[in-house]
């Protein structure tokens, strides 16, 4: 049905391939920014005050790691769906520890950008997070992966298995 | 694309992360471990052992008191030498008092730049937790790793003063302290104290 509808309006894949672009943008910015220092982020962490810290320093480690793949995959459109989940889903967690920080008074800075990150945790952080939410929303709900590797990929097979073109989809 | 396909993906995703993971913390190792000891002579009716249990007792004003082992304590049980640790050093009120007629310390307050303000140790440099959260902060250019470091903020219900004490620590300083009691110890003993922004 939204694949239906997508047909006929040739701008929404556009506007999300911005959103698929920008969302992968700023998590492989995030993890380049933080995969050199993973310390400084387990700091951020504890200062949540919301993981033992006897796992941090691990659990800041898989974050980036987990940052940087799903970047760089939605940026080149590999695995596109599970991607977006992925960081649905821990765009969530993150938006659970934003609001009890700021619920709790607590003053820290939300370590997501590295060195580049000044800002304490307050309100602006979490609507930041919530527009990406949103990006993530839009992304599953019409499944665009216009100019994207999974696109290729199904192109190639359906052609292999002599079906017709993507157009016929 | 079908669900299993999604999930198997996602599974993928998760499965490259952790083996990422597991090879990055194999290559880096764990980091040295900071130890938190007290002073000898800090409330000395406590035993030296310590406590057993995360509990805090009750000093001998009423005030809490951190139930760490002392240096020599931890010392003994673990055949090591204090020159050998990576340790911070919960200090007395006292022993702070010393330190700073001495002026063989430069004092550290992890406080909010509010709290600072309003009142701090004569001389102490504001450096909030927040203030290494993007790198080292500016003001640790104002310190010298000759001299002691003292960190102080609301005494034991306070974290900050450890978590600054360990990025202290990390920076490069081989002795750093804390005081026990923090700045309302401080005060309540009617010690000398500045207000306003200070030097930093």
């Amino acid at each position: 049905m939204a694949s239906e509808k997508n047909r006929r309006r040739p701008l929404i894949h556009w506007v999300l391939f911005s959103m698929r672009m920008v969302l992968g943008g700023i998590f492989s910015f995030s993890a380049w920014s933080k995969i050199m220092s993973p310390q400084a982020l387990a700091d951020a962490i504890v200062g949540f005050e919301i993981i033992p810290e006897s796992i941090v320093l691990e659990s800041a480690i898989m974050l980036i790691w987990l940052e940087l793949i799903c970047g760089i995959f939605m940026i080149l459109g590999l695995w596109a769906r599970a991607t977006v989940i992925v960081i649905t889903g821990m765009l969530t967690l993150f938006e659970i520890g934003l609001i009890s920080v700021v619920v709790r008074g607590i003053e820290v800075n939300c370590g997501c950008f590295g060195q580049f990150s000044e800002m304490a945790v307050g309100w602006e952080t979490i609507i930041r997070n919530m527009v990406q939410l949103v990006f993530c929303a839009s992304l599953l709900y019409y499944g665009s992966w216009k100019y994207s590797l999974d696109l290729i990929v199904k192109v190639r097979q359906r052609i292999k298995q002599g079906l017709p073109g993507w157009r016929s989809n | 694309m079908n669900s299993k396909e999604t999930f198997l993906q996602i599974s993928a995703l998760i499965l490259f992360a952790c083996i990422a993971t597991w090879v990055e913390l194999q290559v880096i190792g764990a980091p040295p471990e900071i130890v938190f000891l007290r002073e000898d002579k800090l409330y000395s009716h406590l035993p030296a052992e310590g406590v057993q249990t995360s509990g805090k007792d009750r000093g001998e004003h009423g005030s809490e008191t951190t139930t760490l082992p002392t240096v020599d304590k931890y010392c003994a049980d673990n055949k090591c030498d204090i020159s050998d640790l990576l340790a911070v050093i919960y200090i007395s009120i006292g022993t702070t008092k010393n330190l700073f007629e001495s002026g063989e310390a430069q004092f550290i307050d992890a406080r909010k730049r509010d709290d600072y303000v309003e009142g701090h140790i004569p001389y102490a440099i504001n450096m909030p937790v927040i203030s290494f959260s993007s790198g080292w902060p500016d003001e640790i250019q104002l310190l010298m790793k000759e001299l002691r470091a003292v960190v102080y903020c609301d005494g034991l219900s306070c974290d900050a003063s450890q978590l600054v004490a360990k990025h202290l620590v990390r920076y490069g300083f081989e002795r750093v302290l804390i005081i026990e009691l923090g700045f309302p110890g401080w005060e309540e003993k009617g010690y000398p104290i500045e207000t306003g922004e200070g030097d930093a």
